[in-house]
C-alpha cells in the first residue's frame, strides 16, 4: 500500500505543483512571521527579528527547496514532463504485459529517492562558479522515474 | 536559562511531532515552540527540518491538515493526528521506551 500511495501522493504533486507550492509558500511564510512577531513580542525591533529568524531557522528559500525536493519534483517544462510520464506508462504497460503474457513472475520497483537532491546539488555548477556567469549548462533531460530497476527476471529485458 | 541544545536522535523527529498534535492540533510554528519549550530548550527545529517531517507524515497519512485562522487573524494549517497516527505513536513510543530501558541497562552494566 505504501508504494500505491507513494505514486498516487507522487502524481498528485506533479499535477497539482503550483498548488502545492502555493500552499508551501503561504505555510513557510505564516510560520517565519509568527515567529518574527514572537520576536517583536520580545522587544527587538522588527529588522532585527528578521534576522534573528532567519539565523535560527534558516532562508526561507532554502528551507522550502528543501521541504520541495523531498517529494516528486518536475524536471522541467510541462511538454518534457508529459513525455516523461508517458515514457514511464508505456515501459511499465509494455513490462506487465510481457511478463503477464509469459506466465513469469515480475516486479516493478519505483525509486522516488532516485530523484531527491539536496537544494546545493540542485545547481549544476559548484558554488564558486556561479557568480561569474558560468551558470548555464547544455540541459540534461533527467527521467522522471528511475528506470534502471524496471524489469522481468529471465525474459531478457 | 535554556540547556545547550542539541541534535535531535535519528529518526525521533516524526514521533515527537505526532506526541505533539495528539495533544492538540497546531499548526508548524506552534509544533516547534511547542517542543522548544517542553525541551526547555535543549530541541529547536528549524523550518526545513520540521515541514519535511510533516509533509512526510501527512503523505503517510499519519497526519491530517486544515486551514484555518489564527489567534492573531493569520492563516494557518493546522495539524491532527488521524487515527493510524495515534496508532503509528502508541507502537513508537512503546519500541523508544523498549530501546531507552536496554540501552540503560547496558551503560550500567559494572
Amino acid at each position: 500500500m505504501s508504494l500505491l500511495r507513494d505514486v498516487a501522493s507522487g502524481l498528485r504533486s506533479l499535477f497539482r505543483k503550483d498548488e502545492a507550492d502555493r500552499e508551501l509558500d503561504e505555510e513557510v511564510g505564516a510560520y517565519l512571521e509568527m515567529a518574527v512577531e514572537d520576536k517583536i513580542r520580545q522587544g527587538m525591533s522588527r529588522q532585527e527579528a528578521v534576522w534573528a529568524v532567519r539565523l535560527e531557522r534558516g532562508s526561507v528559500e532554502v528551507r522550502k527547496e528543501v521541504v520541495r525536493s523531498g517529494g516528486w519534483e518536475v524536471p522541467s517544462g510541462s511538454f518534457e514532463n508529459c513525455v516523461a510520464v508517458c515514457e514511464f506508462m508505456l515501459i511499465s504497460s509494455l513490462t506487465c504485459a510481457i511478463g503477464i503474457s509469459r506466465g513469469r513472475e515480475f516486479e516493478i520497483r519505483i525509486i522516488p529517492s532516485a530523484r531527491r537532491r539536496r537544494p546545493d546539488d540542485a545547481h549544476p555548477l559548484p558554488l564558486h562558479l556561479r557568480s561569474h556567469g558560468h551558470n548555464q549548462l547544455p540541459a540534461v533531460r533527467r527521467p522522471l522515474v528511475a528506470l534502471d530497476e524496471l524489469r522481468i527476471p529471465d525474459c531478457g529485458l | 536559562m535554556p540547556e545547550k541544545q542539541t541534535d535531535l536522535v535519528q529518526g525521533t523527529l516524526d514521533m515527537l511531532i505526532l506526541k505533539t498534535l495528539a495533544l492538540e492540533p497546531m499548526h508548524g510554528y506552534g509544533i516547534s515552540v511547542r517542543m522548544e519549550q517542553v525541551s526547555k530548550g535543549v530541541f529547536r527545529l528549524n523550518a526545513g527540518s520540521l515541514f519535511l517531517a510533516i509533509q512526510r507524515l501527512h503523505r503517510d497519512g499519519l497526519i491530517e491538515g486544515e486551514w484555518k485562522p489564527t489567534e492573531n487573524n493569520r492563516r494557518a494549517k493546522y495539524y491532527t493526528v488521524t487515527r493510524k497516527g495515534r496508532k503509528r505513536l502508541s507502537n513508537e513510543t512503546r519500541e523508544w521506551v523498549r530501546q531507552v530501558a536496554a540501552i540503560a541497562r547496558i551503560l550500567e552494566a559494572s
